[in-house]
């Protein structure tokens, strides 16, 4: 059974927050977003919230800490190394993605330039992990 | 014999015969007698002897007086009566001594005496009996004795004898005699002839020397006149003026010339004396000769030989001076010449006048072994000052003359100018040994250091200083100094930077030519580094035609350096040329390699930040892109229905417009990714890698793609082979104008590449174009699918592929890109 799904968001641009937003809007489940601007503020929402998000979706590109950086003090958690932790990027560059499968990530996104196709992503993906068994904090 | 002889003996026999009758009567008669006469005779003796003792005593008194010795025997030796003169002269104790005469006879002499005693009693008397005695004292004399026998009654019965002792005047004869033979001995040994003439010149004696020197025997030249005989015409008057001084009992010495028997000419001196007889009269002379002919002819040998050693001595080649206590007495010409003073100026200095300081200690050393007598001559390197205030270097040889006790009267010394030998055994041993230094060395400042420090050693000054030329700046530098411009850390002090043109050093840069300053107060050019000093010497460093150093020196004293340290300097120069160009070379080349490599690092951070900067700036892009696309999308949804057509196909152009800026900013991010991705190489066949292309890429159905030959099977990053076929292939199709578009892929396989061609039938490219085509930005068409980065991206990933790539096309008729690629 599908479920609702605890969503980190972690992103800069308004924008974006805006599309996932009206994306998460327009499905059958309200999946909670939780949003947050960049790494650090992340890092304190992990620490203070009561309950872990499901998933991470993570802008690579951001002020202070960035996303890789983000990401290697995630994996270095006891604790959150097992939240699945999705890119959502414009970066195609192979570096970057070769950096993240290495620290370890559940998938990597490429944000396409049209809204439609990026609906279209957000659908699956979040299809995808509701239908995923995961970890219970 | 005659009748009358025979008589004569007959008689004298008959008397024989009558006499021996008569006498044997007697000795018949006498016979009975003998007894009685016997015993008379006893008593006669007995009488005798008292007749002696009376007569003794008479006699005393007659000999008494009588100084010589006295002596009376009896017939058998005995001595019966001597007076004190006997007895001193045979060495008795007194004259009553009994002694037999015959004891003291020379043993020798027993026969004589024999012979003598018979003589005295036969005759009664002998007179001038000479004896040698030997006497009671053991004295050897020699006696003379006259003697005579005593008779009594007619009947021998002794003898008495005068003795004198005649050894001393015995003696003396015979050391006259001696002596006479000793002055003839000499006279006829000694080496002067000697003549002895009258008062008419007639020779009277003459010597054996004189037989010798002038040829005539004794025989031939008694009772010449020698005046006439011997001297030559033009030297009689000569004799005759001497004689008559002689005469006048003068004592003379002059020389004549004369003619000997053999006619030879001979020089004779003659030291002529005149003689005297016994009452004082001039008898005639004495002339003593001596032979000088040769003595004469080694004087002028000896003359001549003076001056040809004086000629010798003018015109050697080496530098003669004769000098006394260190002050010069005389010189040669030679030696004027070579210090270039004249005699009487030289003769006013003393050595050390012309020498240097430096070179004293060694000179001293030898001077003082010769004053011990150690040595008699020595061999010094050293310096003399000329006139003009130049030097010269030679080799001095100094001999000692020393007089009879072996004190040092002269000194000779021998002067070779070895200044140019020097200097070419100098630059030799500098040459060998800076080209020994500097094998093998390829720093510039090592070669530089070994140049300075071998040059001063030869040029024997006190800085040296080598510069290479800045041709960037048009400077000169100086990379190594040898002096005083050197400090405690070998460091250059107050590195010193020179304009070309400028100093002495600048301008002999600018004209290549070596300059000898004599006095650099009066050169405007110098320029003070670390002293005034006032020669100087530059010589320039010249590799290829250009000059690219210099060396530098300096020194206190005004006109030192001269044509040949500049030779030497320029065929140093000449030397170390090649090898500190190619040290200059390596120099360079070794800041280009560090700098090229700090470069490489540069660029390869640089490269990476760039990589990194293209993904920001592409995300950076990207981003609002894709949120006004979102906007738009959003305004067109949430106002469905409310848009004209016109509205809606303006928002159709706006997400067209972000769609192409979008693939423009994929496009240079592809571009400036290539080559910086290093993704593994791995083995591409090209005929699978098309048939996938043709499976992504947008074929319209007007067009065909066709592979014409087997492709084969690259080792590369697939990705970049694909962007390369790719591109060409999607131009190919885009700028296709054909009803029927075709794209035709070949390959041509060479030695070391395969050569590609991608040939297509299209609007072509006007043959001006064909060089801007690879560049970036570079479009042709405005087309909304061509960003005009595509053949840059193919022309960077051919580079990556070290391989080439050219078109070949004609406007409205095709384009044909051919490349190759490498086989790995």
């Amino acid at each position: 059974m599908e479920k609702k799904l605890k969503v980190l968001l972690i992103e800069d641009d308004t924008i974006e927050i805006m599309k996932l937003n009206r994306t998460v809007s327009t499905l059958d489940i309200k999946h909670d977003i939780i949003e947050a601007n960049n790494g650090e503020e992340a890092l304190r929402i992990l620490k203070e919230e009561q309950s872990l998000p499901h998933i991470i979706l993570l802008d690579l590109n951001m002020p202070k800490i960035n996303g890789l950086e983000f990401l290697g003090i995630l994996k270095n958690d006891d604790t959150l190394k097992y939240i699945p932790t999705i890119i959502l990027t414009t970066s195609n560059n192979q570096k970057d993605l070769l950096e993240c499968y290495r620290i370890g990530i559940a998938g990597y996104v490429l944000k396409p330039l049209k809204y439609e196709d990026y609906v279209s992503k957000i659908e699956k993906l979040l299809a995808y992990w509701s239908i995923n068994e995961l970890i219970k904090a | 014999m005659s009748q009358e002889q025979l008589d004569i003996l007959q008689r004298a026999l008959a008397r024989e015969r009558a006499a021996r009758k008569q006498a044997e009567k007697i000795l018949e008669e006498k016979s009975a007698e003998l007894y009685q006469v016997n015993k008379k005779l006893e008593e006669s003796h007995a009488e005798l002897m008292s007749l002696y003792d009376k007569t003794n005593s008479q006699l005393q008194g007659v000999f008494e007086n009588i100084v010589d010795a006295y002596v009376i025997m009896d017939l058998w030796g005995n001595i019966l009566k001597m007076n004190d003169a006997a007895v001193k002269l045979l060495g008795f104790n007194d004259v009553k001594t009994n002694s037999n005469l015959m004891e003291l006879v020379d043993p020798k002499e027993i026969e004589k005496v024999a012979t003598s005693f018979k003589t005295l009693m036969e005759k009664g008397v002998i007179t001038n009996f000479k004896v040698k005695i030997v006497t009671k004292t053991g004295e050897k004399k020699l006696a003379h004795i006259n003697a005579s026998v005593i008779y009594e009654k007619g009947i021998a019965v002794g003898a008495q004898g005068i003795v004198r002792d005649i050894t001393v005047e015995s003696d003396y004869q015979k050391s006259i005699e001696a002596e006479r033979q000793k002055y003839m001995s000499i006279i006829d040994n000694m080496n002067l002839g000697l003549v002895e003439v009258n008062n008419e010149d007639e020779i009277q004696f003459v010597n054996q020397q004189f037989t010798e020197i002038s040829g005539y025997s004794k025989d031939e030249l008694i009772g010449q006149v020698g005046g006439q005989l011997f001297p030559v015409d033009k030297d009689k008057d000569i004799i005759v003026l001497e004689n008559e001084k002689r005469l006048k009992g003068k004592s003379n010495s002059y020389e004549i010339e004369v003619n000997t028997k053999s006619g030879e000419k001979r020089f004779w001196l003659i030291s002529g004396a005149p003689n005297y007889d016994i009452s004082g009269n001039v008898t005639g002379s004495i002339g003593i000769h001596l032979d000088i002919t040769d003595a004469k002819r080694n004087t002028e040998l000896i003359q001549e030989q003076k001056r040809e050693l004086d000629v010798i001595i003018n015109n050697s080649s080496i530098g003669i001076v004769l000098t006394q206590y260190g002050d010069i007495l005389k010189t040669n010409a030679t030696f004027q010449d070579l210090l270039g003073y004249s005699e009487s100026q030289l003769n006013e200095f003393s050595i050390k006048d012309l020498s240097f300081e430096e070179d004293y200690p060694e000179s001293k050393y030898y001077i003082d072994k010769m004053n011990l007598g150690e040595i008699d001559n020595f061999t010094v390197n050293k310096r003399y000052k000329k006139r003009n205030g130049s030097v010269i270097w030679a080799k001095t040889n100094v001999n000692a003359v020393r007089d009879n006790d072996g004190n040092i009267k002269f000194q000779v010394a021998l002067i070779e100018d070895i200044t140019s030998e020097r200097e070419r055994t100098l630059i030799i041993d500098m040459i060998n040994n800076l080209t020994k230094s500097i094998l093998g060395k390829t720093d510039v400042n090592e070669i530089a250091w070994e140049i300075v420090n071998n040059i001063a050693e030869y040029l024997d000054s006190e800085d040296c200083v080598i510069y290479l030329v800045d041709h960037n700046n048009n400077t000169l530098e100086q990379i190594a100094v040898y002096g005083e411009k050197l400090d405690e850390d070998n460091k250059i002090r107050n590195k010193l930077t020179v304009p070309i043109g400028e100093g002495i050093v600048g301008s002999v840069v600018k004209s290549g030519i070596s300059e000898i300053i004599k006095n650099t107060s009066k050169d405007k050019r110098y320029i003070v580094d670390d002293k005034q000093r006032f020669s100087e010497i530059t010589v320039p460093i010249i590799s290829e035609g250009r000059v690219i150093g210099v060396i530098d020196s300096e020194h206190k004293d005004k006109n030192y350096y001269t044509k040949e340290h500049a030779k030497a300097l320029e065929s140093v120069a000449s030397l170390v040329a090649i090898q500190l160009r190619t040290a200059i070379n390596i120099r360079e080349r070794k800041k280009a390699e560090s700098k090229n490599e700090h470069l490489l690092l540069e660029l390869a951070k640089s490269n990476d930040e760039l990589q990194e900067y293209a993904h920001i700036v592409s995300h950076d892009l990207k981003s609002p892109l894709r949120s006004i696309e979102a906007l738009v999308s959003w305004i067109k949804a949430d106002n469905s229905g409310k848009f004209d057509d016109v509205s809606l196909q303006n928002f159709d152009l706006i997400a067209t417009t972000l769609e192409k800026m979008e693939q423009l900013i994929s496009d240079i991010l592809t571009y400036s990714s290539i080559g910086s991705e290093t993704q593994e190489e791995q083995e591409v066949d090209l005929n699978v890698l098309i048939d996938e292309l043709k499976q992504i890429l947008y074929v319209p159905d007007h067009v065909s793609i066709n592979v014409l030959n087997t492709l084969p099977t690259v080792k590369g990053d697939k990705t970049k082979l694909q962007q390369l076929f790719q591109n060409l292939i999607s131009n190919a199709i885009k700028f296709n104008d054909k009803d029927s578009g075709v794209v035709n892929i070949n390959v041509e396989e060479k030695k070391s590449f395969y050569q590609f061609s991608i040939q297509d039938n299209g609007v072509g490219i006007d043959k001006k174009y064909h060089d801007k085509i690879f560049k970036i930005f570079h479009s042709l068409n405005s087309s909304k699918e061509s960003t005009g980065i595509g053949l840059s991206i193919v022309k960077k990933i051919i580079d990556l592929f070290k391989g080439e790539i050219w078109i070949e096309s004609e406007k409205g008729k095709g384009t044909t890109f051919h490349f190759t690629l490498k086989k790995s």
